[in-house]
């Protein structure tokens, strides 16, 4: 299988007046052609950065390093000309919040033509014709009525659908979907996800979707990066999620997920803040003061290590061999 | 939208009726009147001898301008007059229809108050996007800075200056007078650049809010550059709140005309209203302020339906009540 992306020791540092951040550390990510990977964390922990350091949509004021390979080629290399035919082209995004992130005072139709207007893919009425067949296939009903509405008119799960067909207008090879279902409420996100993961097998398209549900992850993606940090702290295939699990941070938001027919007791959590990703990290494994099974060799930071095939985690009891 | 039009047409009905009511019993509380400035001291007889008329034509004048009616039949007559287009004659102009005074001297007022508005909103939104496109940049603060310094000179000092400099020194523009285009150019000037002063810097902050917005990182992740999401998108939103401020800035601009045309000899409608005024000439006052308020109170009305223009939400789920 040939990789579509490939991220390769990738850091981001954001440097204001005061502080320096160090939002992601050093990740090595590969997203193979067709397949959906889903990036998973906390707040704070950099999974966003990571995607829109990919796309390149940081502000100025992001140190980004390391290699971003997009077919071979390296995107943090390319001058902006170039990584603008990228964009929208090549890799598509949609994000969370679909009333904020779409113009209130420009119609659903003239922001969806604009990917293949933007590229020189077609003419206005050709666009339009096409964002009628991309606004039917994500279920939005009646779509030519829809392309003469402004975004207020419609719902958030509607919006949501007109920004996945608003991505998927240049046929992206990549669609980057940053937790496209948060605002939505718990039908509707249902539904968009299910479109979401439908669409990406028919269209043989890679998809790296970035969460803070683990539950939302596991349905949608064939591999897990589980992030704390701006740091990978495991990457496992989506199927060994639940069984498979060994590091310690990812057992402790395994075990804090209620269970339906659990009994009625308190919810087991994580103690302690987030690691401060200002000023610097830790120099040992970024978990360990808010580990339960922390010993002397977390004073070093543990590389991601081998587990099993297409499995590897950042955490000192795999070497041990007493992981889990 | 018919029904906001209608409750903003009544609103002005009402504005219309106050201005007109506050305007009348000013002038009225003003010491002195035409009659006697005409004097010095009072009497018809007197008044007419100095004015070099028969007292039987005296009373004839005073009959014509109701002056010895109670006030609210002179306060109406004013009103009536000037609603149903019967201006008659003034005052001081006994010889020239007032509505063709005004058809003369308006012309000259209101196209330099449009012109200077014109310059002023499009040179802001010209400044505001070369600061905006490169905000925190020394060009960005020193554009800036010249656009403080003009907020905070005052027209009249602008004038002087650009009539000092375009007019004696360089001797490249008219300073006085009214006789063509060129003519316009310094008294344009003078009113718009204390303007474009303020409205450079309210263009500049909300473009970089609009560009800040989260709307615009969809742009750029669709492949557009900082050229389309400034034309196709931020800009026409960020007009909105410019609008906001241009509204306040068109009353005021009425009466920086009168100013301005006194400075530059214009021969527009500020210059007869300022001489009224001081000659205590009723019916021309009283004119020329009723014309001034329907004039700023229709611009204002303008002004809000652009909102509507530029915002699809305003249009489509109704104008906000009582701006």
């Amino acid at each position: 299988m040939t990789a579509l992306l490939e991220v390769s020791d990738l850091k981001v540092r954001f440097e204001s007046d005061n502080a320096i951040v160090h939002a992601v550390n050093g990740i090595n990510l590969t997203v193979d052609m067709g397949k959906a990977v889903a990036i998973v964390g906390e707040s704070g922990s950099g999974k966003s950065t990571v995607m829109m350091a990919v796309m390149r949509l940081l502000h100025g004021n992001a140190r980004v390093e390391g290699k971003v390979l997009l077919e071979g080629t390296d995107l943090l290399q390319l001058p902006e000309k170039a990584m603008q035919k990228v964009r929208g082209k090549d890799i598509a995004m949609i994000f969370q919040n679909p009333s904020a992130y779409l113009n209130p005072t420009k119609t659903i139709g003239q922001q969806m033509i604009e990917p293949l207007l933007y590229h020189h893919l077609a003419s206005a009425a050709k666009a339009r014709e096409k964002a009628v067949e991309l606004l039917d296939r994500v279920g939005i009903p009646d779509p030519e009525q829809r392309l003469n509405n402004y975004p207020f008119e419609l719902s958030g799960g509607q919006l949501q659908r007109v920004m996945i067909g608003m991505a998927l207008m240049a046929d992206p090879k990549l669609l980057i979907a940053d937790e496209p279902t948060t605002a939505l409420d718990v039908t509707v996100q249902a539904e968009v996800l299910i479109l979401l993961k439908r669409l990406q097998r028919e269209r043989g398209m890679g998809m790296v979707f970035i969460t803070h549900d683990l539950a939302v992850a596991a349905q949608v993606a064939d591999e897990i990066y589980v992030m704390y940090g701006g740091l990978v702290m495991e990457h496992l295939a989506a199927r060994d999620l639940v069984t498979g699990h060994v590091h310690p941070y990812l057992c402790g938001l395994i075990r804090s997920i209620p269970r339906i027919d659990g009994p009625r007791a308190d919810l087991p959590y994580i103690p302690g803040q987030p690691v401060q990703t200002a000023g610097g990290l830790p120099p040992g494994c970024v978990f360990a003061d808010r580990c339960d099974r922390r010993f002397d060799r977390c004073a070093e930071r543990p590389p991601l290590m081998e587990v099993g095939p297409g499995h590897r985690a950042s955490c000192w009891l795999v070497e041990a061999g007493v992981a889990k | 939208m018919i029904r906001f039009i209608l409750k903003r047409l009544l609103y002005m009905v009402i504005s219309f009726l106050v201005v007109s009511l506050v305007t009348f019993f000013l002038m009225k509380a003003a010491p002195g009147s035409f009659l006697e400035l005409n004097l010095q001291v009072g009497g018809v007889a007197a008044a007419a001898s100095s004015m070099q008329i028969t007292p039987q034509l005296m009373e004839a004048f005073i009959k014509q301008y109701h002056l010895d009616a109670p006030w609210y039949v002179q306060y109406w007559s004013y009103v009536y007059d000037f609603v149903t287009l019967h201006l008659g004659y003034s005052m001081e102009y006994p010889d020239t229809p007032t509505l063709q005074l005004i058809g003369r001297t308006f012309p000259i007022s209101i196209g330099l108050a449009v012109v200077s508005v014109a310059v002023a909103v499009f040179a802001s939104i010209a400044l505001g996007i070369l600061a905006a496109r490169r905000e925190n940049s020394w060009a960005d603060s020193s554009t800036m800075f010249v656009a403080t310094l003009g907020t905070a000179v005052p027209a009249y000092v602008v004038a002087v200056l650009l009539a000092l400099v375009f007019g004696v020194w360089l001797r490249v523009l008219p300073v006085i007078g009214f006789q063509g285009p060129k003519y316009y150019v310094l008294p344009v000037l003078s009113l718009a650049i204390p303007i474009i002063g303020s409205l450079s810097r309210y263009m500049r902050n909300s473009l970089i809010s609009a560009l800040h917005s989260e709307y615009v990182v969809t742009v750029f992740a669709k492949g557009g550059g900082i050229r389309e999401v400034i034309r196709r998108h931020a800009l026409k939103n960020s007009l909105v709140p410019l609008v906001t401020v241009v509204g306040p800035h068109i009353a005021g601009l009425m009466m920086g005309t009168v100013l301005i045309e006194g400075l530059f000899g214009l021969p527009g409608l500020g210059q007869v209203f300022a001489q009224a005024a001081s000659r205590r000439d009723y019916p021309l006052i009283m004119d020329s302020t009723l014309l001034y308020s329907v004039v700023i109170m229709l611009m204002n009305l303008l002004v809000d339906l652009i909102y509507g223009v530029l915002d699809p939400r305003i249009r489509k789920t109704g104008y906000a009540e009582g701006r």
